[in-house]
């Protein structure tokens, strides 16, 4: 029985959320993927975890974008190009959120 | 390899100032049953995990240790930053600052720095497991501890949050183990 | 030999993801073995209530009510 698949997640308006709201909208989606992962790890072969696994990382990707696109890289050591100057030194840092 | 995402994986939220109740929370930080202890040991044992779905499992839970033991030393930080030396004074936190100021440090809360002694990894990868499984049940059990010590709503929400990941990993290790055993069983068999 | 296959929820799911049989009889089985109820793929919180609980899964949520022993 599968009565929530979260399927319209993330396709709302992202543009018009602080940065704190925004980080909390990624926090949700990956940490959906997380536990996905970990089930997953001990159930490769489950089909309906892995589309909602793959659900989730699609969504979860368009955040990250956004964020990208906004605040700058979300991760370092070559997760994503930065402009001028060098964004990742920037805060706020998690613990400063 | 690690990479670094510039979020904590739970939104932290700390209501007050507590310099006391950071020097408990210290236990998962840098004590026995903490996420530190918790992390290294997955990461250390997974190399002689014989069956992928085990390394798997043994390295993201590991991982995600690493990033619980973050948000431990953010409610520590969150706990005590705006601590005036009058709110230290008199409370366990005040012998943490006498060495290290408001500084974050792996100790526990009774301020024993942290040592490998609390880990172990044997070539034997049920036993690694079945300790795996011990472990989890000690991070839940000193997390319900927490909880009834904790007067902070905000640090209630993040210790029950990472107790429920206890559990779920407890479950996922079972499964691990399970897995292990079959295999060991069916070599037994070829 | 009796053991469970669903996930049914009581007061303590480790209790009933944990089983320690004694399977008697024959040359294998003299010792005590644990079994570990395999969690199925069923329902999922949605995603706001998923983060606050600590999973994405009903049937692996144990909620802790303070005053709680174990």
């Amino acid at each position: 029985m599968m009565e929530n698949n979260n399927e319209n997640y993330g396709k709302a308006n992202t543009e018009n959320l602080s940065y704190e709201d925004l980080l909390l909208e990624i926090q949700k989606l990956e940490f959906a993927t997380v536990d996905l992962n970990l089930f997953l790890d001990t159930h490769p072969d489950n089909q309906m975890a892995l589309n909602d696994y793959n659900m989730y990382t699609v969504e979860l990707s368009k955040l990250k974008k956004e964020y990208r696109l906004r605040f700058g890289p979300f991760a370092n050591f070559g997760s994503a190009p930065s402009k001028y100057p060098w964004q990742w030194v920037e805060s706020p840092w998690p613990w400063e959120v | 390899m690690w990479i670094y995402e510039k979020k904590l994986e739970y939104p932290v939220k700390v209501d007050t100032t507590n310099p006391a109740l950071a020097q408990m929370i210290m236990e998962q930080f840098g004590g026995a049953d903490g996420e530190l202890a918790a992390g290294i040991r997955y990461l250390t044992q997974r190399f002689v995990m014989p069956t992928k779905e085990s390394i798997a499992t043994l390295t993201d839970i590991g991982t995600e240790e690493l990033a619980h033991w973050e948000i431990i030393e953010t409610l520590v930080w969150k706990l005590v930053k705006d601590a005036p030396v009058e709110k230290i004074k008199g409370t366990p936190f005040e012998a943490h600052f006498a060495n290290h100021g408001r500084s974050p440090f792996p100790g526990n809360a009774a301020g024993h720095p942290w040592t490998a002694a609390y880990i172990q990894s044997k070539e034997d990868p049920i036993t690694n497991l079945y300790e795996d499984m011990a472990a989890e049940q000690k991070a839940r059990s000193t997390y319900e501890y927490l909880i009834q010590l904790s007067d902070d709503p905000g640090v209630t929400d993040t210790l029950k949050f990472l107790r429920e990941r206890e559990v779920v990993h407890f479950q996922r290790f079972g499964e691990a183990l399970m897995g292990v055993q079959e295999y060991k069983d069916t070599k037994k068999y070829l | 030999m009796r053991y469970r296959e669903d996930n049914i929820m009581d007061d303590n799911v480790m209790d009933n993801n944990i089983m320690n049989e004694q399977l008697l009889g024959t040359e294998e089985s003299r010792l005590p073995k644990v079994i570990v109820v395999d969690q199925p793929y069923t329902d999922k919180f949605p995603l706001d209530e998923a983060l606050k609980k600590g999973t994405l899964f009903p049937n692996l949520y144990d909620p802790y009510m303070v005053g709680k022993k174990y």
